[in-house]
C-alpha cells in the first residue's frame, strides 16, 4: 500500500495521545487511591483516637466514655462500624452492637496504629487500624455517671494499669465506589479526550496537508492550462515555500528546455525546409519546361550548390551530435596557436576582403599547446567566421593571444558589432540560433557558436563570449598553454565532459 | 496575370520567375521586405507572393503596412513557418492564403489562379463566348471542341481581358501582364499580339470576339 503521510502521522500522533492519556490515568488514578484511601484512613484513626479519648483507667478500673448516640455509624443496621476492645490478658472489653464476632486484629501490643485492609465478619472487605495503649487516669466529671461502664475486668484496690488494643473497622465499600466512580471518569475522559485528539489531529493534518494537496491539483493541471503557469499557494505555509519555489525552477528550466527544443526543431526545419522548397522548385520547373536549356543549366548549378549547403549542414549537424554526447576521438598533439589562427583565417580571408574587413592578428610564434590541431582549427574558424558575417562592412577584426603568469594562455577576437538584444547573448550557442530572425544568409545556419562550445571542452579550453558597451563583440579563448622550451604536456583526454560556455553579460551579440 | 514574389532565397526566385512566366504570370521578383513593399504598393499586382522571414522587413511587417496603405492586391504567404498559429496570425493579417514550404509548383500555380480569379469575381475557370472556350485553369483555348494553340503573350492578353471581362481593358495594363518584358511604351507590342489573338479566335460569320475603343484600349463583352 502506498505510503500514507496523513496516515502515518496520525497513527503515530493518536498512538502518541493514547499512551500519554492511559498513562496520565493510571498516574492520576493511583495518586487519587493512595490520597482518598489515606484520608479514609485518617478518619478510622481519628475514630480510634476519639475511644482512645474516652478510655479512662483509675486503679485497673476500665472505664469508656462511650456514647452510642454521638457514634450512630457503629449502631446502625447497614454497613455498619465496628469497633472492639480487649484488655492486655485477650479477654475483650468492649465490641460494638452491630459486630458479630471479632475483627481482624494484629498479634501483640504495638501501639499502632496499624492500618490494614481486612475482612470483616460480616462477610464484608474493610479497612482497619489497630492501636494499643494504656488508659490514663480520669478528670473528676459530672457526667460519670452516664458513661458506659466497659470494664469487666475491674477490681477493688491499687491495680497495676492495664493495657488496651482497640480495633476499629469500617467497610470499605464507599471508598472502593469513590474510587470505582474516579476510574471510570478517567476511563471516559481519556476515552473522549483521544477520540476528540484524534479528530483534531485529523483536521489539523487535513489543513496542514492541504497546501501539498493544492500544490499536486495544481502541478496536475499545469500541463493543461496556459504556458508559464506556476503554483501558486494563497497563503503558502512557511515549511513549503521552498517546494513551491523548487517547483517552480523546475518548471522555468523546463519551459526554458522546451522553448530551446521548439526553436532547435522549428530552426531544423527551416534549415530543412527552405533548400527542399528551392530543390522542388528547381526540378519542378525544369521537368515543365525541359526544353529551357539556358534556365535549366543554372538550375543544375543552383541545384548543386544547395546540395553542397545541406551536405555542411548534416556534417555540422553530426559534428555537433557527436561532441554533445563525448562520442567525438581527440587526438592532443603540440599545436602552434599563430598557425592555426593564420590558417583558420585563410580560408576566411577571400569573404573578408569582399566585405573589406581587416584582421589585427597579434598571436605569439612561440605559444604552444597540447590540443587536437583539427579541433582546434574548426573552433578558431567558426569564432573567425562569426566574427567576418557579423562585423559590418570596413570593421577591423582583431584576433590576439597572450600568455599568463599561470601558465594558461588566452585568445581573443573580437570585432565590431550590432547591440544584441537582452537575453540574445545567452542564447548564442544554441544550435540556429541567428541574431538574424529572417535566417537570410546562406553562407551559414547558426550553428558555429553551438559547436565552438561543443569543441572547446573537448580540448580542455573555455570559451567566453561577451560585449561591451562601444559594441564590441569579444569571444575569448582559454587554457593550459604548454610552458616555454618544454615539450608539450602529456595529453589530457577530456571527450566527455559538458560543453562549457561562459558568458559574460546578460546582453551581447549573435550566433 | 501579374504577379511580385517577395522571397530572399535569389534560388527561389530565380527558378520560381521562370516557372510562373512560363505559366503565363507576368512575374517581377525581389529579396528583402522593404524593396517588396515599395513594389507592392506602387505596382498594380494581381497577386503578390510573400515569404515571412525576410530581410531588412520580415513578411507580416511588409503584409500590414500594405494593409495600412489601402492597398488590396491579393496576398499569397509562402514561408517555411508551419505552424498553426503562423498561419492563423498571417490569414487575419490580411492574407488571402497560405502555402508552406517545401510546396507543390503545380498547387501554387493553381492558388495563384484562383486567386486572380476571385479578384476578378470569377468564379468557374471555364469561360465560354460562342463557340470559343477558354479553360483558364489548364491554359487551354478551343473552337467547337478543336485546340486553338496560342502564345503565351497572346493567352495572357486573353487571360486578362477575360477576366475584366465587359471592362475596357488600357493597352498599358495589358503590356504589364506580357510574358516577356517587352519594353516600356512598347504598346505597338500590345496591338500586334491582339491583332495575332484576334486572327486565331476569329471563326467565319461570328463576332469579333475581341472589340477595340478607340483611344481606350480592347474589351471581350
Amino acid at each position: 500500500m502506498q505510503p500514507s503521510i496523513r496516515r502515518r502521522l496520525l497513527l503515530t500522533l493518536a498512538l502518541g495521545l493514547v499512551t500519554l492519556i492511559t498513562a496520565s490515568g493510571f498516574v492520576l488514578a493511583a495518586t487519587t487511591r493512595v490520597r482518598l484511601t489515606a484520608e479514609f484512613d485518617a478518619a478510622l484513626v481519628t475514630k480510634a483516637q476519639a475511644f482512645v479519648a474516652f478510655t479512662e483507667q483509675e486503679d485497673g478500673q476500665i472505664e469508656l466514655d462511650y456514647r452510642p448516640e454521638l457514634m450512630p455509624e457503629f449502631q446502625r443496621a447497614e454497613k455498619p462500624e465496628h469497633f472492639q476492645f480487649w484488655l492486655d490478658d485477650g479477654s475483650v472489653l468492649l465490641r460494638s452492637s452491630r459486630l458479630q464476632g471479632d475483627l481482624p486484629r494484629a498479634p501483640g501490643l504495638d501501639p499502632g496504629p496499624l492500618l490494614s485492609d481486612v475482612a470483616l465478619p460480616d462477610g464484608r472487605s474493610g479497612r482497619s487500624v489497630q492501636v494499643a495503649y494504656v488508659p490514663g487516669r480520669a478528670p473528676a466529671s459530672a457526667n460519670d455517671e452516664d458513661s458506659t461502664a466497659a470494664s469487666g475486668a475491674a477490681a477493688s484496690g491499687p491495680r497495676a494499669q492495664r493495657s488496651i488494643l482497640l480495633v476499629v473497622a469500617r467497610g470499605r465499600e464507599s471508598l472502593d465506589a469513590t474510587l470505582g466512580a474516579l476510574r471510570l471518569t478517567i476511563l471516559l475522559v481519556a476515552g473522549a479526550t483521544a477520540l476528540l485528539a484524534a479528530l483534531l489531529v485529523w483536521r489539523a493534518l487535513a489543513r496542514g496537508l492541504a497546501p501539498l494537496e493544492q500544490i499536486a491539483a495544481q502541478v496536475e493541471r499545469l500541463g493543461t492550462e496556459r504556458p508559464g503557469a506556476r503554483v501558486l499557494l494563497a497563503q503558502p505555509p512557511r515549511e513549503l515555500a521552498g517546494v513551491t519555489l523548487q517547483i517552480n525552477g523546475l518548471l522555468d528550466r523546463l519551459e526554458q528546455a522546451m522553448a530551446r527544443e521548439r526553436r532547435f526543431t522549428g530552426n531544423v526545419a527551416h534549415e530543412l525546409r527552405t533548400p527542399i522548397a528551392e530543390l522542388r522548385s528547381l526540378a519542378a520547373v525544369g521537368a515543365r519546361w525541359p526544353d529551357d536549356a539556358e534556365n535549366n543549366a543554372r538550375f543544375f548549378t543552383d541545384c548543386q550548390a544547395i546540395a553542397g549547403r545541406m551536405e555542411g549542414l548534416v556534417t555540422d549537424l553530426l559534428l555537433l551530435a557527436r561532441c554533445q554526447a563525448g562520442q567525438e576521438p581527440v587526438a592532443l598533439a603540440p599545436v602552434v596557436l599563430a598557425e592555426a589562427a593564420r590558417a583558420a583565417w585563410a580560408g576566411l580571408a577571400p569573404r573578408a576582403a569582399e566585405a573589406r574587413l581587416r584582421m589585427r592578428m597579434s598571436v605569439p610564434e612561440d605559444l604552444l599547446l597540447t590540443s587536437d590541431a583539427l579541433k582546434l582549427g574548426m573552433l578558431l574558424r567558426n569564432l573567425l567566421d562569426n566574427a567576418v558575417s557579423y562585423a559590418p562592412a570596413g570593421a577591423e577584426i582583431r584576433c590576439t593571444a597572450w600568455r599568463e603568469p599561470d601558465g594558461t594562455f588566452e585568445l581573443e577576437i573580437a570585432n565590431p558589432a550590432e547591440r544584441l538584444l537582452p537575453g540574445q547573448l545567452t542564447r548564442l550557442a544554441e544550435p540556429f540560433w541567428r541574431a538574424d530572425e529572417a535566417r537570410a544568409s546562406a553562407d551559414h545556419a547558426g550553428l558555429g557558436l553551438a559547436l565552438v562550445s561543443a569543441l572547446a571542452p573537448l580540448i580542455g579550453l573555455k570559451v567566453r563570449l561577451a560585449q561591451d558597451e562601444a559594441n564590441i563583440f569579444r569571444a575569448r579563448l582559454s587554457g593550459p598553454a604548454t610552458p616555454p622550451g618544454r615539450p608539450a604536456a602529456e595529453p589530457r583526454q577530456e571527450a566527455n565532459r559538458p560543453p562549457e560556455l561562459v558568458l559574460s553579460r546578460p546582453s551581447a551579440s549573435r550566433g | 496575370m501579374k504577379v511580385l514574389l517577395i522571397d530572399d532565397s535569389e534560388r527561389l526566385r530565380r527558378s520560381l520567375a521562370v516557372g510562373l512566366r512560363n505559366s503565363g504570370f507576368a512575374t517581377e521578383a525581389v529579396g528583402d521586405g522593404e524593396e517588396g513593399l515599395a513594389h507592392a504598393r506602387h505596382g498594380d499586382y494581381d497577386v503578390v507572393i510573400l515569404d515571412l522571414m525576410l530581410p531588412k522587413m520580415d513578411g507580416l511587417a511588409v503584409l500590414r503596412r500594405l494593409r495600412e496603405s489601402g492597398s488590396k492586391v491579393h496576398v499569397l504567404i509562402l514561408s517555411a513557418k508551419d505552424q498553426v498559429a503562423e498561419r492563423i496570425e498571417g490569414l487575419q493579417l490580411g492574407a488571402d492564403d497560405y502555402l508552406t514550404k517545401p510546396f507543390d509548383f503545380g498547387e501554387l500555380v493553381a492558388r495563384l489562379r484562383a486567386l486572380v480569379r476571385r479578384k476578378y469575381g470569377v468564379k468557374s475557370p471555364l469561360v465560354e463566348l460562342g463557340a470559343l472556350r477558354v479553360d483558364t485553369g489548364k491554359h487551354l483555348v478551343a473552337r467547337d471542341g478543336r485546340p486553338l494553340h496560342l502564345t503565351r503573350n497572346e493567352y495572357a492578353i486573353l487571360e486578362h481581358l477575360l477576366a475584366r471581362r465587359g471592362q475596357v481593358v488600357a493597352k498599358a495594363e495589358l503590356l504589364e501582364r506580357l510574358y516577356a518584358d517587352v519594353g516600356h511604351g512598347s504598346e505597338n507590342a500590345v496591338e500586334v499580339f491582339v491583332h495575332q489573338l484576334r486572327r486565331k479566335l476569329y471563326a467565319e460569320g461570328e463576332p469579333e470576339v475581341i472589340e477595340t475603343r478607340r483611344g481606350h484600349g480592347y474589351l471581350i463583352a
